[in-house]
């Protein structure tokens, strides 16, 4: 029995707690136990902007090398993402453009994935701004996966119990959609970070440079080259839209204008990164060039003059004037950007 | 003895729960009544009683991006500009007030062509502020911030090789200079330490948190290419040249204050 001062007692501090506003969490039941994983920022690299809405864990990045590496995304269980994206080609395509389920060839060459979590827009017009949104278009595109509907998709997944087990283990959900796929896929494609080239060495005193090399990395780095304005460190992609000269004036690729409808942006695809360039021919949104001296060779003739060609083709019409020596150099010092733990990662193989 | 315990222990219950009840107010550091003691946000903060809006002119007239300068020696269309404000500073006789570290114009980027900051009440008799960044600043580079952080990578403004600095001053777009309409690649980038400039705007502006005072700042660009010679090149090296700093000095020169 308590007594009458306690009952006071309790009676005011219930109506002291009721009057200051919790903030405790309503923590829901859940039945699943995923293990979210900290993303591993390389050394010189900045922190990446990450969705709020899609914290990476061990089960959802497994599930997105799953559906990376399964043809079951396709219309007809033939193709995955991983027949246009080569571990061994920096995840690009060899071919010039890449070819459909139904033998449709493509408009462009597959970008490379390399350091997707840095990626401010996808494509090379830059069409989506998440990975999340970029992995939405293959799957149904009719030059692509060419699945009939991504509900069709999501049924196929539902009626696999395996799947339905990864994606309640991943998503606590057993109702599989389009977001929970995307959503899998852009967690492991934020994985595939390449951090350790020769060059990335270089910089963290474990490896030296060559004479050809350091040479290449000055025409790199400077005017002599004029690589840097849009390849620059640690990404070596400034993640912009260029015109770089390809084609003249009216025969250029809508490229950016696109998605922008601005007449400005016509002919302009954003740059590539180039670490991995010596493994991810052929070169160009549409493949144009075979090989790296072929694209040196375009630069160093300097690009076709246009109404969009970018104010950083500053010799466009007239030419870098590299020597034979330069370009091998160049070439040399791009070698450096090649990293063989990436390309050989066993986290990225299925 | 019964009622001294029963005393004790609600006291003790008070001080418990009173010590968890979050103290109210304004938590935002950058609201002008922000409050360090609060720790619950009640939604009191006052916001951004100051704005610093960007006009490019030609002359006297308006002028936007693509838009084409003529001038004697040719004609400029301007297809991107962007530059570093540090240091943005309030002052009267008896404070100069920072009212923020750093701001990146860019033109392509409409958003950053008005700053909006928060400043302490009062009256003051000039705004002031680096035209570049702050050695300082200046020192950092781009892994040090957050990507989109005006010094962040996906600004585009760092040179990481030889003398290393952040690109003050771009000034990007297509030069005619044999005035039959064939436009030709032109790109400055201004990027050494010694092109920093400290620019000073007397004016009278008086801040209550009733009104929100504006700058105009008008950047007349008619006067970017004086005294400059169009057939010289500007290169990132290691020292600035003549060139470079006869363009700050000119960018420096056309940023007017209303």
């Amino acid at each position: 029995m308590l007594s009458n001062w306690n009952k006071l007692v309790m009676l005011l501090c219930s109506f002291v707690l009721l009057s200051c506003e919790r903030d405790i969490p309503v923590v829901e039941a859940i039945d699943y136990n995923p293990t979210f994983v900290a993303f591993d920022v390389p050394n010189r690299f900045p922190t990446p902007n990450l969705p709020a809405d899609n914290p990476p864990t061990e089960e959802g990045i497994a599930l997105g090398k799953k559906l990376f590496y399964d043809p079951i995304l396709s219309g007809n269980n033939t193709l995955s993402c991983a027949d246009c994206h080569f571990q061994s080609k920096g995840f690009s395509d060899p071919a010039r453009v890449s070819i459909g389920i139904e033998g449709v060839l493509g408009t462009k060459n597959a970008s490379a994935i390399i350091n997707a979590a840095w990626n401010t827009t996808n494509f090379w017009d830059g069409r989506t701004i998440s990975l999340e949104e970029q992995a939405l278009g293959p799957v149904t595109s009719f030059i692509e996966l060419h699945s009939p509907s991504w509900e069709q998709v999501a049924q196929e997944l539902m009626d696999n119990s395996e799947y339905k087990g990864l994606f309640k283990q991943a998503f606590n959900t057993d109702i599989i959609d389009s977001s929970h796929v995307v959503k899998a896929i852009a967690q492991f494609e934020r994985i595939i970070i390449s951090s350790e080239s020769k060059f990335d060495k270089f910089l963290d005193y474990e490896a030296s440079l060559t004479p050809s090399e350091l040479r290449g990395k000055e025409i790199f780095n400077t005017e002599k080259g004029d690589c840097f304005h849009c390849h620059s460190y640690p990404l070596f992609t400034s993640n912009l839209f260029h015109n770089n000269g390809l084609d003249p004036e009216g025969s250029m690729d809508n490229g950016r204008f696109n998605v922008t409808n601005d007449p400005n942006d016509k002919g302009k695809f954003k740059s590539p990164t180039l670490r991995n360039v010596e493994l991810t021919a052929p070169y160009m949104h549409d493949g144009r060039f075979a090989t790296l001296e072929e694209v040196i060779e375009h630069y160093n003739f300097g690009g076709h003059n246009s109404s969009t060609i970018d104010p950083l083709m500053k010799k466009v019409d007239i030419g870098l004037g590299l020597t034979q020596q330069d370009k091998t150099d160049l070439i040399s010092f791009l070698k450096t950007l090649t990293d063989s733990t990436f390309i050989n990662n066993p986290e990225f193989r299925p | 003895m019964y009622l001294s315990k029963s005393i004790f222990s609600l006291l003790v219950v008070f001080t418990i729960v009173f010590s968890s009840c979050k103290q109210p107010g304004c938590t935002d550091p950058i609201a002008s009544n922000y409050n360090a003691d609060a720790d619950k946000e009640d939604d009191s903060c006052i916001y951004d009683n100051l704005n610093l809006q960007f006009n490019l002119k030609n002359n006297e007239r308006a002028f936007s991006r693509y838009d084409t300068l003529n001038f004697n020696e040719g004609s400029f269309r301007v297809e991107n500009i962007t530059f570093y404000m540090s240091n943005i500073t309030l002052n009267n006789t008896s404070i100069s007030k920072n009212v923020k570290d750093v701001h990146l114009f860019r033109l392509d980027e409409p958003n950053t062509m008005n700053l909006e900051v928060t400043a302490p009440n009062g009256n003051y008799e000039s705004v002031s502020f680096g035209l570049g960044l702050t050695p300082e600043l200046n020192n950092t580079e781009p892994s040090d911030y957050p990507t989109d952080h005006p010094l962040g990578l996906n600004q585009n403004t760092y040179w990481p090789m030889l003398a290393s600095s952040y690109i003050f001053v771009k000034i990007e777009g297509k030069m005619d200079t044999s005035q039959t309409s064939s436009f030709y690649p032109l790109t400055y980038h201004l990027s050494h330490e010694d092109l920093f400039r400290a620019l000073d705007f007397p004016k009278s502006i008086s801040l209550d948190e009733n009104n929100t005072a504006t700058l105009q700042f008008n950047i007349d660009l008619s006067k970017l290419f004086t005294d400059v010679d169009l057939s010289q090149e500007l290169a990132h090296e290691r020292t600035s040249s003549p060139l470079a700093n006869q363009l700050i000095t000119n960018f420096s020169n056309a940023i007017e204050l209303e």
